[in-house]
């Protein structure tokens, strides 16, 4: 049983656990004491087989996925490149395309936030028009969007052959009836990692979006590995169930199979 | 013992955990609002002793809040209660000296700092000094428990720290951001300042902390109901730091501050 394995300090390694959310660099933000190629060594202590590394923490996009291709071809069993887009730094689907073909990534992250200083407070959806390009291009080489902002309902609606993952979306969605009209798209996932991750929430989404539309994720280096594992551990379903959050779903939507 | 202690082996206190009705509209799964779900909670997972504060005594009324804990884990001999206390100039709760009074030798004071919804929306150094006063002359620790990130309050944690060296304080907040440097100066100057896990979330964090600071830096608290207990018990038994580490982290300087003993 997995919950006593853990309990136990074992690795995890049978259980085919994929990370879905984990950051590549350094934010100036917080103090990082694992981040960057520290990560491999803490996953392996864990057990978790596979992280999905996006480059969003660096300034330029572009360098973000450079160092996240370096990093995924000097751990190739480990890490799945997710390209990192941005409008300001240039065509996206340009970027894209160099991300999918040449560095071999398997997912797009969008962050509404990562906008510098002086320009803070920008819409991010006002610099560039170019997102509707993206999500057709995620649409037809099946690249999950791992969104935090930036995304709109609107979008999930009218792009239904592309598949969308509310970043932190398992207690981002307040109340059961946000959560119910989210789920109601089935183009539209949650993942797990949260910074105010109460028990409630966790059960509630399960329940709501069920346990093939939801992926565990950290947010590692922001947060610790086997911290994040207790949540969907403790939850009061089947084994099956968290498998599919831990692993299954993920290698499902990035074709890992 | 338990089956789940005999698979991780530390005797875990929980320093942060909550009963009394919930304030959501919905309960949490296994939730069950009172003592004795604490109680199976504890058993399931192996934890061996807790210390819970009133809900009540946090959001209606602190002196009912606190007796009726009292009440509640009397037939619970693994259970230390956590009073809340709060300064009295309104003499809506008595004076910490009586509070202290009733409490159990082994007790934790709590004190909740909110800006808006508790009875403390900030730590007034002056204005608290009675309470501080009295809890440090009984070396009563004091689980100090933001509800929001205290960066705007570090300048008054340090005034803590500094004016009451013999109180030993744990530092609960619901999650880390850039306060985190300030907790490095902290750690360096006071003794006193021991962090509550649940909280402290950093990929290798602890391990990096626990190996410039100590094992005091840290103590296990869960902040259950609102986080499982899972969380912060994973975290530290995947932690590389030594089963002697992991035990005082665990339980056993909580254990050593209940007793009021001093560190050797």
């Amino acid at each position: 049983m997995m919950l006593h394995e853990a309990l136990a300090g074992k690795r995890l390694n049978q259980y085919r656990i994929i990370d879905f959310h984990v950051h590549y660099g350094k934010w100036g933000v917080m103090h990082m004491p694992s981040h960057s190629d520290a990560m491999i060594a803490k996953m392996e202590l864990v057990g978790v087989e596979k992280l999905c590394a996006n480059g969003i923490t660096y300034p330029d996009m572009a360098e973000g996925n450079r160092a996240v291709a370096a990093f995924a071809r000097k751990y190739p069993n480990q890490v799945v490149g997710i390209a990192g887009l941005y409008p300001m730094n240039g065509d996206m689907v340009e970027e894209l395309k160099r991300c999918v073909f040449e560095y071999g990534f398997r997912g797009i992250k969008v962050h509404g936030q990562m906008i510098q200083f002086p320009y803070r407070g920008l819409d991010v959806r006002e610099i560039g028009g170019q997102w509707e390009r993206v999500y057709e291009f995620a649409a037809e080489h099946h690249l999950p969007i791992l969104y935090h902002g930036v995304v709109t309902e609107d979008d999930i609606c009218n792009f239904p052959q592309t598949t969308f993952v509310m970043a932190h979306g398992m207690c981002g969605l307040k109340g059961r009836s946000e959560k119910m009209r989210f789920a109601s798209y089935p183009n539209h996932y949650v993942d797990t990692p949260v910074t105010q991750n109460t028990v409630l929430e966790a059960l509630e989404s399960v329940q709501i979006f069920g346990a093939d539309r939801i992926l565990w994720g950290t947010d590692a280096p922001l947060d610790d590995f086997a911290h994040r594992l207790g949540v969907i551990l403790d939850l009061p379903i089947s084994e099956e169930e968290k498998l599919k959050i831990f692993g299954g779903n993920a290698r499902r939507l990035l074709g890992l199979e | 013992m338990t089956n789940s202690q005999t698979l991780h082996g530390l005797l875990f206190i929980d320093a942060a955990c909550i009963i009394g009705p919930y304030a959501n509209p919905e309960s949490p799964p296994g939730y069950e609002g009172n003592v004795e779900g604490l109680v199976r909670k504890m058993g399931e997972l192996g934890i061996a002793e807790a210390c819970p504060s009133s809900i009540t005594a946090s959001f209606y009324n602190v002196d009912e809040g606190n007796r009726e804990l009292l009440q509640a884990i009397a037939p619970y001999p693994q259970l230390h209660p956590a009073f809340l206390v709060a300064p009295n100039q309104t003499g809506e709760v008595p004076p910490t000296k009586e509070v202290l009074a009733q409490m159990p030798a082994m007790s934790l004071a709590k004190m909740l700092v909110d800006e808006v919804q508790f009875y403390t929306p900030l730590i007034d150094i002056e204005l608290y000094g009675e309470v501080f006063d009295a809890l440090a002359a009984s070396r009563t620790p004091l689980l100090l428990d933001y509800t929001n990130f205290f960066h705007e309050h570090t300048f008054r944690l340090r005034e803590l720290l500094k004016g009451w060296p013999q109180l030993p304080v744990l530092l609960k907040f619901p999650k880390l951001a850039c306060e985190e440097r300030v907790l490095y100066y902290l750690w360096e100057k006071y003794e006193n300042l021991h962090v509550v896990m649940s909280g402290y979330q950093l990929l290798g964090g602890i391990e990096k902390a626990v190996a410039r600071f100590g094992a005091r830096a840290f103590v296990f608290g869960s902040n259950s109901p609102y986080f499982t207990p899972l969380q912060s018990m994973l975290h530290l038994i995947y932690c590389e730091l030594s089963e002697d580490v992991k035990r005082l982290i665990a339980g056993d300087t909580v254990r050593r501050l209940l007793r009021k003993e001093v560190a050797a």
